[in-house]
């Protein structure tokens, strides 16, 4: 797992061993180690029931942790025998249905948080103009639009001027375009206001968008954290792979630490691998394989059509189905294929299941 | 055959209409028969003292069911205060008991000599505050009618998204805070719906005043009546409407956004249950010590009476009284029902001026008292229907007058929710409109109408003031005979005749209620 801590931004928030358990056999959160840092937007990313709003809710300070440490702003909040309010954490929370007050207009939403310590109302103005409601501030809630819910339930968690921002999938009740305008939107204002952000998500194009760092979560653990282009293109893990996007593994031998022979032939790599008795896998997505309509050993299973691409799965000769993808329709159903992976691009090598190296090819394949 | 089908409808409701419209007719009359007469009696000094006198009783009784509902509610709901399943059902119970048998069992328990003083005398307490007039009936009628409240604000609060509550305490506001700017004003359309209940509840109250000896409205008309003072009835009866139209119109504009609160079970979250700490068991010995008060100590004052009687046999029980209150309920609740049908189909299925009208009249008999009604009823079989005067006929009338507006809300949110695909679709398949009724809409009121049913039964086995005046003569039912027995204070034959009624109706009226607050 790749930790990266800058040295030029302090840490806002840091979960060591955190685990929530409801039971001895559900355990939501498992021993979570977690840092983000200032300024820093973090998506958690997983399934449903992958325990990231617990997460997030163990943070806000709405679960007691079973254990674990958990500080935000430098200040301990969670540890055995201690346990800070949410009242008194400093951070401010967007819900999945916004749970804007339906008795208080737009205004009196947005300043519910003031009080006579923490913010002139010179900040108020700053934050509405920022999400943009100057002219909304009479409305109630129930007469605004998704989009406009949602940027009041922002200004009104921004303005008591939180530590740090938590998101409960704020965008999954919005339409599509809808939601691409509003991420575009937060993002915008989070950057703006420099301010440190926790976003929980299902959707990983969300994730790839407004993450600085994505932690996959999976069964209560974090699979994962890295930067978007890292967790895209090396997976630490085959979950992680395929949660992302469709992937295919293939079984590897090890003749010599320069080549490598799979059922798609041999291959030659610039970094050598150590002999080993390991189970060796490779990694393989529908973009870095390269398919001949020939009288080949493997055939084409099923062909789709997903807009902007075809999707084909090809069985290959020992029964197993990875995908392929190609802008064209250049192939039939159950027409006999040869497969040959694209030397071009970099590969993923699994170690029982885990990623172990990332190399690239030395020469041809040889059939 | 729709066109058979509407006349048929429209011609039921208008009956039902001008049923609705006599205690309305008899007030009209009276007040413009004389208007100056009824101008004086308005403005005496005698009827303001009694309005002062319902009106006050009604607004006290309402804060202290609030004061009391809203804490018990937060706290059997919010808390894990141990046993508070079982104190959210005892708090309920109440309910269950008719006004003039709590009444009684009131007097038997606060009242001279009664439990209360037997306790207190080996103490050397012998004087305790006296219990008849305000203070009594204040005690009485709030530990009877809170539970309106109480249930109110208990479901809603049960389906409250709790994450109103986590957003204030993320926003920095404590747990007091939070509770008096989020959570209160968001239960307000459930706090006015359950004191609407309890104001009505009130001002026709009229076994608990009557035996408190409260000079409240209800009361009062019950002596002009029984002393033959008709004109006075009359123009008191037409105050007491008045003041019950007044009532809704004072909390009809803030009842009117109910739909404030969103309740989306898919995202809403159970809430977490607050810790009290060592208040814990403070807070459980009031809860308790107000369900001891309110209910197992009128129960167990009821069993010990009946228990009383039964070794010493004073009084003579008459098991017809068993026979003519169920007699009375089967007709007046069938009657009802069956009445309420065709009227609900025409409100629920046809959007005309007159079927909106008939929906609005119907909702007048909440208001209307059940002493208020029995004498416009008594009023019409003299002038008008001399020949079914002092019959059962009579006594069905009134009873169909009273709780129509019950099982027209029972039975209309059913055909409401009836999916118009359901009749599309026949429609589709060539039925015709009379075998739609029959094989969607009857079928799909089925449970309503058993509902409506039993809840118009219940509510007819414990009513007391109509019963009184419009039964025949020498027809004594249940409820007649508490009556009369408890106002000769001879409580032990009237705790036996409690205790049959209360097996006949708290259980079923338990049941219903159980099931309405589930869903």
């Amino acid at each position: 797992m790749a930790h990266q801590i800058n040295n030029e931004n302090f840490p806002v928030i840091r979960c060591i061993g955190i685990g929530k358990s409801y039971s001895d056999t559900n355990e939501a959160v498992q021993n979570v180690d977690l840092t983000v840092n200032h300024g820093e937007i973090l998506v958690l990313l997983g399934p449903s029931g992958c325990g990231k709003t617990t997460l997030l809710r163990l943070i806000a300070g709405f679960e007691v942790p079973t254990n674990g440490t958990l500080s935000i702003g430098g200040q301990l909040v969670s540890m055995p025998g201690k346990f800070i309010k949410p009242e008194h954490r400093k951070v401010g929370m967007v819900f999945q249905d916004y749970a804007l007050f339906p008795h208080l207009n737009v205004e009196k939403n947005i300043k519910f948080g003031l009080n006579s310590s923490n913010k002139s109302h010179e900040s108020v103005e700053k934050v509405i103009a920022l999400v943009g409601l100057n002219h909304l501030l009479e409305r109630m809630p129930n007469e605004l639009s998704g989009g406009e819910q949602q940027r009041t339930a922002l200004a009104r968690a921004l303005v008591p001027n939180p530590t740090v921002m938590l998101f409960d999938e704020p965008l999954s009740n919005l339409d599509t375009t809808l939601r691409m305008k509003i991420r575009t939107e937060i993002k915008e204002i989070l950057k703006q206001a420099q301010v440190t952000a926790i976003f929980v998500t299902h959707d990983k194009e969300e994730a790839l968008f407004l993450a600085d760092r994505i932690a996959v979560m999976n069964e209560g653990k974090i699979e994962q954290i890295d930067s978007p282009e890292q967790i895209y293109n090396t997976p630490s893990t085959k979950f992680v792979a395929e949660f992302m996007d469709s992937a295919s593994f293939i079984d590897i031998t090890i003749e010599d630490p320069h080549t490598l022979v799979t059922e798609l032939g041999k291959i030659n790599i610039t970094d050598p691998v150590g002999n080993t008795a390991e189970h060796l896998q490779l990694l393989l997505r529908g973009n870095n394989i390269t398919v001949r309509a020939d009288n080949g050993t493997s055939n084409v299973d099923s062909v789709e059509f997903r807009g902007s691409h075809y999707s084909y799965t090809i069985r290959l000769k020992s029964g197993k189905l990875i995908e392929y993808i190609s802008k064209e329709k250049v192939l039939e159903v159950s027409q006999s294929v040869s497969v040959n992976i694209n030397r071009a691009r970099p590969m993923c090598l699994y170690k029982n299941g885990k990623y172990e190296n990332t190399t690239t090819m030395a020469t041809s394949l040889r059939s | 055959m729709y066109n058979w089908v509407q006349p048929i409808l429209r011609t039921i409701s208008t009956m039902v209409l001008l049923l609705i419209a006599i205690p309305l007719g008899y007030v009209v009359i009276n007040i413009i028969s004389s208007p100056s007469e009824f101008t004086t009696y308005l403005l005496s000094t005698k009827t303001l003292f009694l309005a002062w006198n319902t009106i006050s009783l009604a607004v006290a009784v309402t804060i202290a069911s609030i004061c009391i509902s809203i804490p018990a509610a937060i706290l059997t709901i919010r808390f894990n205060l141990p046993l508070k399943k079982f104190f959210r059902v005892l708090l309920c119970l109440p309910l269950v008991f008719p006004s003039y048998i709590y009444g009684f069992l009131f007097i038997l328990i606060f009242g001279p000599k009664g439990v209360l003083y037997d306790i207190l005398q080996p103490l050397g307490i012998e004087q305790i505050p006296n219990l008849y007039g305000f203070w009594g009936a204040f005690f009485c009628l709030t530990l009877l009618s809170y539970p309106y409240v109480f249930i109110s604000v208990s479901s809603s609060l049960m389906k409250l998204d709790y994450s109103y509550e986590e957003v204030s305490a993320s926003l920095g506001k404590s747990f007091l805070q939070t509770f008096l700017q989020v959570t209160i004003p968001l239960l307000k359309p459930s706090i006015i719906v359950g004191s609407i209940l309890v104001t009505l509840y009130v001002i026709s109250d009229f076994g608990a005043v009557s035996l408190l000896q409260y000079k409240s409205f209800s009361y009062v008309i019950y002596n002009q009546y029984e002393t033959i003072q008709r004109g006075a009835a009359a123009s008191t009866s037409s105050i007491l409407i008045l003041i019950g139209l007044l009532s809704i119109w004072f909390y009809g504009p803030k009842s009117a956004n109910t739909d404030l609160y969103r309740s989306n079970a898919a995202v809403s979250r159970n809430a977490k249950l607050a810790d009290l700490g060592k208040l814990k068991w403070i807070v459980t010995s009031i809860i308790g010590l107000l369900v001891f008060v309110g209910v197992l100590l009128p129960l167990s004052v009821l069993v010990y009476w009946g228990y009383n009687f039964a070794i010493n046999y004073d009084a003579f029980f008459k098991l017809s009284s068993i026979s003519n209150s169920l007699y009375a309920a089967s007709l007046g609740s069938i009657s009802t029902v069956i009445l309420a049908l065709p009227v609900s189909f025409l409100i629920a299925k046809s959007k005309t001026s007159y079927s909106q009208i008939i929906e609005k009249a119907s909702y007048i008999g909440f208001v209307l008292p059940g002493i208020v009604v029995a004498l416009a009823v008594v009023h019409f079989g003299i002038n008008f229907a001399m020949p079914i005067y002092q019959t059962i006929i009579l006594l069905s009338i009134g009873y169909v007058i009273l709780f129509i507006p019950v099982a027209i809300g029972i039975i209309k949110p059913l055909l409401l929710q009836t999916n118009p695909r359901l009749e599309e679709s026949a429609k589709s398949l060539g039925a015709s409109n009379f075998k739609i009724w029959l094989t969607i809409y009857l079928p799909s009121t089925m449970p309503g109408l058993t509902g409506a049913f039993a809840m118009v039964f219940i509510l007819i086995m414990k009513e007391l003031p109509a019963t009184l005046i419009l039964a025949p003569l020498n027809f004594n039912t249940l409820a007649t005979s508490i009556w009369a027995h408890a106002t000769e204070a001879s409580f032990g034959i009237a705790a036996i005749y409690s205790g049959i009624l209360l097996l006949f109706t708290a259980v079923p009226m338990f049941l219903l209620l159980n099931k309405g607050i589930r869903e």
